[in-house]
């Protein structure tokens, strides 16, 4: 056999070799990336669940602290505490106390009640 | 290759392909036609709909103040599959609530029933636990201090906190009956809570959601979402200052007659708005447990009496509205005692003007003038009136009385039915009737409703004052009132009822109750019925006692329901900053100090 033509037998098909690699690369980086992305919606996914309980656990507390708030503001619980003699600065009820009767529950000292005066006190809760 | 060999392996193909072909087949059936069977099962154990549970409206008085919250808690829940350390899982349930340990720990490791070893995979064990008590066992469950296998062996699993609700009324027996209260389930039982329980409920929502084989949810699976829709916020025309007056003076009332029952309602005449009303025996709605049955009863709206003198305002206001006689007309009062029909008077009168009838209270007067007016007349002046029909008040329950038609009278019902015996009346009726003398001679419908909002504050439903009807003209309307303001005076029958500073208007009742068929002299419901001031009035007020517990001659409504209207009105006028129309009189700052012992603010 001359020796270009034994040269040329049984030479490697480079080419070929390249591109099945470079597909092969590809299919695999891609396979990768979705197995990544799968992961990564799987981790924000128990982060957004983990948001989310939190959201509920805040939602709660904060209801619980209004129904506090609106326990301590009921009409009921003033009359208790004024009674028990428990308002501390609110003497001047004391003294406008019409035997034992007194229409007005709480007026804070220092809002420029005038000695003798008696206000009504308006609860205000504006809606959630 | 030879004979042999060659059906050998042709006998191989066709095995090879034979199983193949069973193989694909079934994949087949599997994949295709089956399809729908196993992809419902695959969902039902890993894809479920999570309810998003709605919160339940709130409940305000008329000036913002909170009547009815709900409060957070948890239902702590035992998956007895699951649970390790149960002895110390119950240690810490009797550190945090207080509980029994032995009953705690039987209910913890209890079995599913006719299975000795198969522990019940749900148990609550304790409901609406507070959510910092939650929060702190939780922190508990699995101590951090410890090495990793120490936690191991400490770590209790096995428990859960379910979130939920508990309807809170922060004024605890204050306008219990009016607000009602809500069941295990979060439904409304009983008053505001049941009558208005469409608009307070809301709407539960939900979520599609896919769970990974160990009960995590996948949230990238997600399906479909519906937000709850929180219940609606309803206002009502109750005013908590003038309830809590209310509610005191009762009580100051029970105190001193042990009645059997007692009810006050307190309404503006022109819109028919309830501005205050209270019943006793009532109870608290935040501890149910215990709570006799006839204490939950919305004396009010649910209970009937014959309301007695008060009841002669109906026959009054008839005979002027037809123009039969004027005030000033005289009616013969038999000098106390009228045969035909065997009527007494409280004291005898020869001959009494017809305003002079309501002003003494004049039995005999009364049936005279009804007389005149005609049984039919009558009857239909009663019901204009509202008394034998609901009066349409947004209370459940509400019973219309009993008011017998004229064919079913007897001969001498035309000279009881108008001193208010044989017809029976709820309190929220004869307060009613009052109002329509006090605004003019219009019958309204009684409100206890303001309006109706959500959670963001946008009005969804608003209740305007209810004109039912014209009952009478304003012209009678303001005589009978001229009448009524006597009655409150010096010679009529209520003078503790009067209020320094104002005019008081109203009437006195006092009826004898039917015990066995007869009427009792030693039981007697009393009451007094008026409105202040007279000429302009800014509330109605009744005050109803059932069966006062006092001595004979004293046990009148003049004596008994008086003098509680006058302390309820005098506090409510200075609460509602009514400016005094008269003078005080030096007599009445005297008689006020006698009663009172203390000093008097002067308006």
């Amino acid at each position: 056999m001359s020796a270009n033509r034994r040269r040329h037998a049984n030479s490697v098909p480079v080419a070929k070799f390249f591109a099945i690699a470079v597909a092969g690369s590809l299919v695999c980086v891609l396979g990768l990336g979705y197995v990544w992305c799968t992961n990564d919606m799987n981790t924000t996914g128990v982060k957004i669940k983990k948001v989310e309980k939190e959201l509920v656990q805040l939602r709660q507390r904060n209801e619980a602290a209004l129904a506090g708030i609106d326990s301590v503001n009921s009409t009921a619980y003033l009359n208790r505490q004024f009674h028990r003699g428990l308002f501390g600065k609110l003497e001047l009820l004391e003294r406008l106390k019409i035997a034992g009767r007194v229409s007005v529950v709480a007026v804070p000292s220092g809002t420029g009640a005038m000695p003798g005066e008696l206000r009504r006190v308006v609860n205000e809760r504006k809606p959630q | 290759m030879n004979r042999r060999t060659k059906s050998r392996a042709i006998c191989a193909c066709l095995g090879l392909v034979c199983g193949f072909t069973g193989f694909s087949i079934r994949l087949l059936h599997l994949q295709v036609t089956r399809h729908d069977y196993y992809s419902a099962q695959a969902r039902s154990k890993q894809c479920e709909r999570e309810i998003l549970v709605a919160r339940r409206g709130l409940i305000f008085d008329r000036t913002g103040q909170v009547l009815a919250s709900n409060q957070p808690t948890k239902n702590l829940v035992v998956d007895g599959t699951l649970l390790t350390n149960s002895e110390r899982l119950a240690d810490l349930l009797v550190k945090h609530l207080g509980l029994d340990r032995t009953k705690v720990f039987q209910r913890i490791t209890q079995t599913e029933q006719g299975k000795r070893n198969a522990p019940k995979p749900y148990i609550v064990v304790q409901k609406n636990v507070e959510v910092s008590v939650a929060e702190a066992i939780q922190a508990e469950l699995r101590p951090a201090e410890l090495s990793s296998a120490e936690i191991k062996k400490q770590e209790i699993r096995g428990v859960s906190f379910e979130d939920s609700a508990r309807r809170s009324l922060p004024n605890d027996s204050f306008l219990s009956h009016v607000l009602g209260y809500v069941n295990s389930q979060n439904k409304g039982v009983d008053g505001i809570e049941s009558g208005m329980e469409a608009d307070l409920h809301g709407t539960d929502g939900y979520r599609e959601i896919e769970r990974t084989r160990k009960g995590t949810e996948m949230v990238r699976y997600r399906g479909q979402e519906v937000a709850a829709r929180n219940g609606n916020n309803v206002s009502l025309t109750i005013d908590m200052g003038l309830q809590m007056i209310v509610e005191q003076e009762l009580d100051a009332t029970i105190k001193k007659y042990h009645p059997a029952g007692a009810t006050v309602i307190m309404m503006e005449p022109k819109t028919g708005r309830i501005l205050a009303l209270a019943n006793r025996p009532d109870y608290n709605p935040n501890k149910q447990k215990g709570v006799p049955e006839e204490f939950r009863l919305n004396l009010a709206v649910q209970a009937q009496y014959e309301p007695g003198s008060t009841f002669k305002i109906v026959t009054i206001a008839g005979v002027l509205n037809e123009g039969i006689v004027s005030l000033d007309d005289p009616v013969q009062c038999e000098n106390g005692y009228w045969q035909w029909c065997d009527l007494r008077d409280h004291h005898a009168y020869a001959t009494l003007s017809v305003n002079d009838v309501l002003v003494h209270s004049s039995n005999i007067g009364v049936a005279k003038l009804a007389s005149n007016l005609g049984d039919d007349r009558f009857y239909e002046y009663i019901h204009r009136f509202g008394f034998g029909d609901q009066t349409g008040i947004a209370l459940p329950g509400e019973i219309k009385g009993k008011v017998f038609p004229p064919y079913e009278w007897s001969k001498i019902s035309i000279t009881r039915i108008p001193m208010g015996h044989e017809v029976t009346a709820t309190p929220i009726q004869i307060a009613t009737a009052i109002c329509v003398i006090a605004n003019g001679g219009m019958l309204m419908t009684p409100q206890v409703i303001q309006s109706v909002a959500d959670e963001n504050g946008n009005i969804v439903k608003s209740y305007p004052p209810s004109p039912v009807r014209r009952v009478i003209s304003t012209k009678t309307a303001d005589h009978v009132r001229d009448a009524l303001i006597e009655v409150a005076s010096k010679k009529g029958t209520a003078k503790d009822a009067q209020v320094p500073g104002f005019v008081v208007a109203g009437k006195t009742g006092t009826a004898q109750k039917l015990v066995g068929g007869r009427y009792s002299n030693e039981k007697s419901v009393c009451s007094f019925v008026g409105f202040m001031p007279a000429e302009d009035p800014a509330f109605v007020l009744l005050v109803l006692i059932d069966e006062p517990k006092a001595p004979r001659e004293k046990s009148v409504g003049g004596l008994v329901a008086g003098p509680v209207f006058s302390r309820i009105g005098e506090r409510a006028a200075a609460y509602l900053g009514l400016k005094p129309t008269e003078p005080l009189a030096s007599d009445a700052i005297i008689a006020k100090r006698g009663k009172t012992g203390g000093n008097v603010r002067t308006p």
